[in-house]
């Protein structure tokens, strides 16, 4: 009896369905029914006024699906996936131009699609007779709620499409969260894309729930949705190979079962994501609070402890260069020689949410007085408290050094033993670097800029290999390819190293600010102000630009934009004759 | 998360289901002072010219005539359906539904049953409703009254909806 009440009423939920779908056809879709005549042998109908239709009005109608409700089968059964691709494709184009269109009129038409996945559903509680009293005021409060979704899909179509899309589908969850908002286009491409994966086939949220993952990874493997590697989507994808096919019913059960044995609903859903559930027999699990039990539950949920951990170390961390004149710190150690003194510079900060969370440096290795690089967390180089003791030993290394020259601070002892073993280092490639035929050349930090830049720009211009600190060397090879020479400057200082060197930032149209190297080369004097004559290296072109500043222009591009690099600010203020900047 | 795939698929059915129902004839219908689009055959929306916060939704949707609302029951079946209501605007991403109260009539015309409530949108924006369902012999004309204010002043007297009613003649109309 049961059944047969099921079946009513499934019939009287479908039949309507059906009728509507039939008349939709011949009133407003002329064309349609062209193209349902011509799959008449097929018996399919073709569902006008649908999603197709408003997200994919400016794809050929032959490209668009049509749709057989009577074996669930959209498109026809002649239809290829290369079929489906060109629709999702479709998809992507009209999806563009019409993105507002698409969230308010493309939701309640997906709603409707979903009418198949929901008669699958209906299908398999047909034993529920609960089901079917709830029936009761269902009506009404489809049809009010269908008011309100309305409503709030009208006012913000993208807040509510990310909100409802994150509760109903897992995979929708992080792909929606993942696009940048304020890049709606991008969104629309991709999650037409896939939505297209979803109402092609027929049981559409019942598959998203299955087989999702396997719509997303068709779309992807046709180049129609591309997934960073990195991203979570990629992730989830890399996790659902390892995942079991679950039906709805049997994946509530064993949530149930799960809940049983002592385990929260997330923890049930991250072991079903990463794969947990192939690692024990259902039977072979034990309740969390014996000893048995949490052995099995570290084995399931050891990965996510791992998970969080990578986390941690990985996104928004930066490696800044420190500053090569300070950051030195000394440690006291014990090692065969007893309690000694080991000095050591900051060589990189890693940055992580704007704090330093670690440093890479490079010391005196107490006991062998070689120099080791090795890495401190932010809580030792704490406790060296690095900081304070730099200024203080530097202030107190200054003023030593000034009563007795011959006095050896840590620090010298680092600086000093770092440029022997720079020195070797340098001395080796060279030797290396002539055995292959090249030639070395030193040259002032202009042309050291100029040959990196020209090394970006065109790799194959024979550079090899540019020092790491200006003014340096750059090794060209036995041929190197002739350029223009750089215009030469009659006033050019006698020794490169007697003129101020300063960094101009500049901003173009779109405020995108960069850093040019320059050089004070002399001083005029017009209306009576001195201006600096500076000669600036742009990059992008490769070529000098002279420029006139003011002392006033000087001193504000030195405070407020110039790194302090080294000695250049030195000789900066001596050329300009400001004192006081430091 | 599994639990709310459960109402999905049956609250989606009957969204989908509210929106199949036949056509009646909406060209017709004007409010006063309303702007009318209308949304599909089953469904007309007005948008108040003064203020546009403030909507009417009107949807024809079928139901099951065997099981119509009793007046010895329907206190139960009130409450049954607001528990099932919560629920489903949970799904849809709404929160802190109210019925502050409702009304049965068995008029000799079409029965009717009035409900009127309240909930929080996505952007914890208050929504006041007025809902007016109408049953004809197998489908029912739901008018639907959306108010969103901050206080308790934008709740929809029922005086409200019944002017609506007489001005789209609503007891005159056939539905089927």
């Amino acid at each position: 009896m049961k059944k047969l009440l099921s079946l009513v009423l499934i019939s009287s939920l479908i039949l309507p369905t059906l009728a509507w779908s039939a008349s939709t056809n011949k009133k407003t879709c002329p064309e349609c029914e062209m193209k349902t005549n011509a799959f008449t042998e097929d018996k399919i109908v073709r569902v006008c006024n649908d999603v197709s239709d408003i997200i994919c009005k400016d794809v050929k109608l032959d490209e668009r699906r049509a749709c057989n409700e009577s074996d669930e089968t959209i498109f026809s059964k002649a239809t290829t996936k290369e079929d489906i691709f060109k629709f999702a494709q479709g998809c992507f184009k009209s999806g563009v131009t019409s993105f507002v269109q698409f969230f308010t009129d493309f939701l309640p038409q997906l709603l409707r699609g979903i009418w198949d996945a929901t008669k699958m559903a209906a299908g398999a509680v047909t034993g529920d007779s609960d089901v079917w009293s709830k029936l009761k005021g269902m009506y009404e409060s489809s049809t009010s709620i269908a008011a309100d979704i309305y409503e709030a899909v009208q006012e913000d179509p993208g807040a509510y499409f990310s909100k409802i899309w994150s509760k109903v589908v897992d995979v929708v969850g992080p792909m929606v969260a993942g696009y940048d908002c304020l890049k709606p286009q991008k969104k629309v491409e991709n999650i037409c894309g896939f939505i297209a994966g979803w109402i092609v086939p027929p049981a559409v949220l019942a598959k998203v729930l299955v087989r999702g993952v396997k719509e997303v990874k068709f779309l992807r493997d046709h180049g129609a949705l591309s997934i960073s590697e990195k991203g979570k989507l990629a992730k989830a994808l890399e996790h659902a190979e390892n995942r079991p096919v679950l039906t709805l019913k049997q994946m509530q059960e064993l949530e149930k079962s799960f809940e049983k044995l002592g385990y929260t609903d997330d923890q049930f859903e991250f072991i079903y994501k990463s794969g947990g559930l192939q690692k024990f027999k259902l039977a072979e699990l034990k309740p969390i609070t014996s000893a048995e039990g949490k052995a099995q539950k570290l084995a399931l949920l050891g990965e996510q402890k791992a998970a969080v951990k990578q986390t941690a170390k990985n996104p928004g961390q930066v490696a800044l260069k420190a500053d090569v004149s300070s950051d030195f710190f000394t440690t006291t150690s014990t090692g065969v020689n007893g309690v000694v003194n080991s000095s050591g510079q900051i060589v990189e900060r890693i940055i992580e949410n704007g704090s330093e969370v670690a440093y890479r440096v490079r010391m005196v290795d107490p006991n062998t007085k070689k120099i080791i690089e090795t890495t401190f967390s932010a809580e030792q180089m704490a406790r060296l408290n690095a900081k304070a003791a730099n200024k203080e030993t530097t202030a107190a290394i200054t003023a030593a050094i000034a009563k007795d020259p011959k006095l050896k601070s840590p620090q010298q002892e680092f600086i000093e033993l770092q440029k022997k073993e720079d020195a070797r280092l340098a001395a080796k490639k060279a030797e290396q670097d002539k055995a292959n035929g090249f030639e070395v050349k030193e040259v002032d930090m202009l042309e050291f800029e100029r040959a990196k830049a020209a090394q970006v720009k065109n790799y194959e211009g024979g550079i090899d290999y540019v020092a790491e600190k200006p003014p340096g060397k750059i090794i060209l090879t036995k041929e190197p390819p002739k350029k223009p020479e750089p215009p030469k400057d009659p006033t050019k200082p006698a020794s490169l190293y007697e003129s101020g060197y300063v960094q101009v930032l500049t901003k173009n149209k779109m405020g995108v600010t960069t850093v040019m190297p320059a050089q004070i080369m002399k001083t005029v004097v017009e209306n009576n102000v001195e201006k600096y004559v500076v000669r600036i290296l742009d990059k992008s072109s490769n070529t000098y630009i002279e420029k006139k500043f003011s002392a006033l222009e000087m001193t504000m591009m030195r405070a407020k934009d110039a790194p302090a690099v080294g000695n250049e600010i030195k000789m900066f203020d001596r050329a300009a004759g400001v004192t006081g900047l430091d | 998360m599994v639990g709310y795939m459960k109402y999905a698929y049956g609250v989606l059915a009957l969204v989908c289901l509210s929106m199949n129902a036949y056509s009646i004839e909406f060209e017709k219908m004007e409010i006063k002072g309303y702007e009318k689009k209308i949304i599909s055959e089953t469904q007309i929306r007005y948008v108040k010219r003064t203020n546009p916060k403030k909507v009417i939704h009107l949807q024809v949707s079928q139901y099951n005539p065997e099981n119509l609302w009793k007046e010895e029951t329907i206190k139960d079946e009130i409450s049954k359906m607001f528990e099932t209501r919560k629920s489903m605007y949970k799904v849809f991403g709404f929160s802190d539904i109210e019925f502050y109260d409702y009304k049965l009539a068995n008029t000799k015309t079409h029965p009717r049953l009035d409900i009127f409530g309240s909930y929080r949108k996505i952007n914890d924006k208050k929504v006041y409703f007025s809902e007016t369902n109408i049953y004809f012999e197998k489908k029912f004309l739901q008018v639907k009254i959306i108010n969103e204010a901050q206080t308790d002043s934008g709740k929809i007297p029922k005086v409200e909806i019944d002017n609506v009613l007489v001005q789209i003649k609503a007891q005159e109309l056939e539905v089927n």
